[in-house]
């Protein structure tokens, strides 16, 4: 953050003449640094200072380079005739005039903020989400991950990022279109600290090579050498991550040599990742780890060497002139090979390993829905910048017609034309810079709620502004004073000098009149195509909270307790027991359970079944089913229904009893047509038959929204149920207990069952499956919020026009009235002509939406395109705009009186 | 040439505040700032502003510059590295002060009397 913050403020003293920056720039950068320095943790605060900041560095710099192009001293003697005097003139010319309307003013450029603002957030969350490779890797372009998958997938199977060590090891060690890689490990909660001082953290294992791989500096310190990462046994030493630096060190260099307690292992810290790194995966990283320092102690002994333990990638370096698809090809030769040889897994045939870069838009399962989204707000966010520049250019088209008589003066006096295009370009270009300097403080502060608020979890480099966004603001800048200012310099380079000088006539009709109705036809059509797409994101978003999970997200609590080193199954089980006991006494908790597996809410692993005459083949073309390995009472605990025969009873907790229960989805996948129960399932393959007993509702997998899986249920005392798989303790709120101050005990019981435990993570499975309504989140949050703001601005353009149009008609009004027409009569002729202009405006946004919503049917949920709801409600909502729009101009129409009006020509 | 301290007057008000800073020693940017608004943490006066009057200054002869302190002289524990130019007064500069306070000592006498002027109405 210091680094580039500096960097974006040596940007902005860019506005100084070259020999000023020479002498000052240093003193002036360490000068904002400190300042920025002293307001640390004041987001609000420090968005204002970035704001002046590039105020004050654009305003002293351009001044600067003015009194540079006079002769020093106090007389201020001009020199004609340089391009510059003439621009500062115009500058200067531009400010007074803006100055005199200042509340016009103010209007125009909180519009422009708005619209440059909502680009520079969305462009900077996309531009982090799906364009650029994480900050701080080196010659990111030739960077590579490796992805595992098969050549003819098969329903339900995935693209996977890890696999095993020894195969994951085999092609980082055989394949020469690398010129280097590294294994990775998943990213693994672990514990800091001990006892009452134990908290949580992610940390990601890896090899010495990592870092050169990523071709990384360190923010201070060292990373691993070669000896470190050796296997089998890693040094105990740690990197971390700059973020994590920040946060538990307060950026104290004496951090680098201090010792930090892992897992219960003390390591040495030896050096601090790059500003803005959190690493190349979904989520941040808080520290890195050589893999053989704590492989054994959070997977197993074992790790090396246990087959299907999918637990590590590989990240590369193509070599010099490589291909990807050369490295493609011997990963894949080397892949086949490992799998063939010592793993004994069946689909060697067709697999494949492939590479994709390190940006978010090569994930290999397609753009994450969150980056579709995002990319949609993108676009949503150029459509906000549309509607502001018509506003912009309708208002200042009605500013430079209220000028028509001074600009007719003085063109009578000899300025040129060419002067005077000049002089309203001037204009828009001072509005699109203040409004630009305003806009990166704006897109500072959204950008982070955006990160923080909306998006939590992901990576993100430090705040949304960085050069490439300053770059963007700057061409959007130069657009929006060309776009909005070219319609009134039009306007003045086709004054008639005769008609203008003559008459203060009315001017609506004609040309500029069609232009101008047009303008806000435009902006109200667009508003309406953005309020309907929040209407229908807002719709999707509801339906996916309403959707049936089958369990009662917002009652559950799941815990994991911890392994401690060294403990056995039988160990774990006890431990289990006991910390069902507990919590089960706590009287916010009515139900405690086990499962095996990380609890019901994560990805378990899909288990080959077959029926008793099937063979092998008979599977082909259809999804494993889950596997889910629980404990009498499973089904009570979680809230699901049976839907026929029976669930699990404590008599089936008898070791080597085989029963087992299916859900809806696997029921009619494997019998279509017949009743399951009595039905005999060879679970993973094997004889004898286990009879399946019950069959429950579907029950929420890994996918909030996608519950239709097959899932199978066995308990834990079946012979095929696994003893060593992790345990997660699931319990059910008592009714009316609040999940606040229940959850917190739950910890400090799990936390105090033992006087070494490390952090016990709890947490509502409802906050677990949280991240899951990310997509929806974001697009209802920011459809709502661009939609309104182009509302607004649209409002804002038609008030506007009628309140000058009836100043400008104030004359005809006031003879109408001495006429005898009815007050009734003006206001009607007033809101008549708002109300068509709204009427037309979402006529047309409705046809554009009807027409380009489809596109977005892949990211809603159980929401038709077309909603007739959402249509309706917005065409409402546009109507009760506009008449809030047209009830002032209207009741001022109704005001006027004829004797002052008539007197005054 | 030497020029009559008097030809500046008045001085602006960041310039004064400058020069009265500058009277107890030399000082680098960023702690002429935290002088000069002590109220805000020193947060108010940007760098652009500041840095364009004291190039004036320096033109017009009332500062000078340093490149290497007397007297390391570090604000504040732990920002202290990165500033190099420290600022002194010149003759002419305190020449100037002197004028500018005289001046406004004559002001505000002037301001007294009045406002005595007007009590005893």
């Amino acid at each position: 953050m210091t680094g580039a913050g500096n960097r974006l403020y040596r940007l902005l003293l860019l506005a100084f003449p070259p020999a000023f920056r020479q002498r000052h720039a240093a003193g002036m950068t360490a000068q904002f640094q400190a300042q920025r320095g002293a307001l640390a943790g004041r987001p609000i605060a420090l968005g204002s200072l970035w704001a002046r900041a590039a105020a004050d560095a654009v305003w002293n710099g351009l001044a600067l380079r003015r009194d540079g192009t006079r002769p020093h001293g106090p007389s201020h003697v001009r020199r004609p005739g340089t391009w510059s005097i003439a621009f500062f003139r115009d500058v200067r010319y531009a400010a007074r005039s803006l100055r005199r309307d200042l509340s016009g003013t103010a209007i125009i450029v909180t519009i422009l903020t708005a619209g440059i603002a909502a680009n520079a957030i969305m462009f900077g969350i996309v531009d982090q989400l799906l364009l650029s490779p994480p900050a701080g890797v080196g010659h990111a372009e030739a960077v590579r991950r490796i992805h595992f998958g098969s050549e003819t997938p098969r329903p339900g199977s995935r693209i996977v990022e890890q696999e095993s060590y020894r195969l994951v090891a085999a092609i980082r060690d055989g394949v020469d279109g690398f010129d280097a890689a590294a294994v990775t490990s998943y990213l693994a909660d672990v514990t800091l600290g001990a006892g009452a001082d134990a908290r949580p953290a992610t940390i990601q294992l890896v090899d010495a090579g990592y870092f050169p791989v990523l071709e990384l500096r360190p923010g201070a310190g060292r990373f691993f050498t070669p000896s470190e990462g050796a296997l089998p046994d890693g040094a105990p030493v740690v990197v971390l991550s700059h973020a994590f630096w920040l946060r538990e060190y307060a950026a104290d260099p004496a951090a680098v040599g201090q010792a930090l307690r892992v897992e219960g292992r003390l390591l040495t810290v030896v050096g601090i990742g790059p500003a803005g790194f959190g690493g190349i995966e979904d989520g941040p990283v808080d520290a890195w780890v050589p893999i053989g320092t704590l492989a054994a102690t959070l997977l197993g002994d074992d790790w090396s060497t246990r087959p299907a333990h999918f637990r590590f990638g590989l990240v590369a370096r193509l070599a010099a002139g490589g291909t990807s698809e050369r490295a493609d090809a011997q990963a894949t030769a080397t892949y086949r090979t490992a799998l063939a040889g010592a793993e004994m897994r069946g689909d060697g045939d067709d697999a494949i390993a492939f590479t994709t870069p390190l940006e978010g838009r090569h994930a290999p399962n397609g753009v994450p829905a969150v980056g579709q989204v995002g990319l949609w707000l993108l676009g949503v966010a150029w459509v906000v910048l549309l509607v502001a520049i018509a506003n912009v250019a309708g208002l200042l088209l009605t500013r430079a017609l209220s000028r028509r008589r001074e600009i007719a003066v003085r063109l009578a006096l000899g300025v040129s034309r060419g002067r005077l295009l000049r002089q309203f370009l001037a204009e828009s270009a001072l509005l699109a810079a203040v409004a630009m300097a305003v806009a990166l403080g704006v897109a500072w502060l959204g950008g982070q709620v955006v990160q923080q608020v909306l998006l939590p979890g992901y990576p993100w480099d430090a705040g949304v502004v960085d050069a490439r966004v300053l770059a963007l603001t700057l061409v959007i800048g130069v657009l929006t004073a060309l776009g909005a200012g070219l319609a009134p310099a039009a306007q003045a380079w086709s004054t008639d000098l005769n008609d203008s000088l003559r008459t203060a006539s009315p001017v609506t009709g004609g040309r500029t009149g069609l232009l101008r109705t047009g303008l806000l036809v435009a902006q109200v059509a667009l508003c309406v195509v953005l309020l309907v797409g929040a209407g229908l994101f807002v719709r999707s978003l509801s339906a996916v909270l309403a959707h049936d999970v089958g369990m009662d997200l917002d009652r559950l609590v799941l815990a994991r307790l911890p392994v401690l080193p060294a403990m056995t199954t039988a160990g774990a089980d006890a431990q289990h027991a006991e910390a069902v006991a507990r919590v089960g006494h706590l009287p916010g908790v009515a139900r405690a359970t086990v499962t095996r597996g990380s609890g019901p809410a994560s990805i378990s692993m899909g288990t080959s079944v077959l029926l008793e005459h099937w063979t092998l083949s008979d599977t082909n073309g259809r999804a494993m089913p889950q596997l889910y390995v629980v404990e009498p009472g499973y089904f009570e605990t979680i809230g699901a229904s049976i839907e026929r025969g029976r669930g699990f009873s404590t008599e089936d907790a008898i070791p080597g009893t085989r029963v087992a229960v299916v859900n809806r989805a696997m029921q009619a996948d494997f019998w279509p047509d017949a009743d399951p129960i009595g039905e005999c399932l060879r679970v993973g393959n094997k004889r004898p038959c286990t009879p399946v007993v019950g069959v429950v509702e579907n029950v929420l997998a890994y996918s909030r929204v996608n519950v239709n899986t097959p899932q199978l249920y066995l308990l834990t005392a079946h012979p095929f149920a696994d003893g060593r798989v992790p345990r997660a303790l699931l319990m059910r709120l008592a009714a009316g207990a609040a999940p606040e101050s229940v959850v917190p005990e739950i910890r400090r019981t799990l936390q105090s069952m033992s006087p070494d435990m490390p952090f016990v993570p709890v947490d509502m499975l409802e906050a677990i499956v949280a991240p899951q309504l990310q997509p929806w989140r974001l697009g209802s949050t920011m459809f709502l919020v661009f939609g309104g703001v182009a509302l607004f601005i649209a409002a804002v353009g038609l008030y506007g026009a009628l309140s000058h149009a009836v100043s400008q008609r104030s004359r005809e009004i006031g003879i109408r009235i001495a006429l005898g027409a009815t007050r009734w009569h003006v206001v009607a002729q007033v809101a008549r002509r708002g109300a068509l202009t709204i009427a037309a405006g979402t006529l047309v946004g409705l046809l554009l939406a009807a027409y380009s919503t489809r596109w977005l049917t892949d990211l809603l949920y159980e929401t038709s395109p077309r909603d007739p709801i959402v249509f309706v409600v917005v065409g409402l909502a546009l109507a009760a705009a506009g008449l809030a729009a047209a009830i002032v101009p209207a009741r001022r129409s109704a005001r006027v009186d004829p004797l002052v009006v008539l007197k005054t020509e | 040439v030497r020029r009559d301290p008097r030809d500046f007057l008045p001085l602006k008000d960041l310039v004064f505040r400058i020069l009265i800073a500058l009277t107890d020693g030399e000082r680098h940017g960023w702690s002429l700032v935290q002088t000069l608004d002590e109220s805000s943490g020193g947060t108010r006066l940007l760098p652009g502003h500041l840095y364009r009057t004291l190039n004036r200054m320096l033109e017009d002869g009332l500062v000078e510059e340093r490149d290497q302190p007397a007297r390391p002289q570090v604000p504040d524990g732990k920002r202290g590295t990165a500033p190099s130019r420290f600022f002194r007064l010149t003759a002419l500069g305190r020449e100037v002060a002197k004028a500018e306070t005289h001046r406004l000592e004559a002001l505000v006498a002037r301001s007294r009397a009045g406002l005595l002027l007007g009590r005893r109405r």
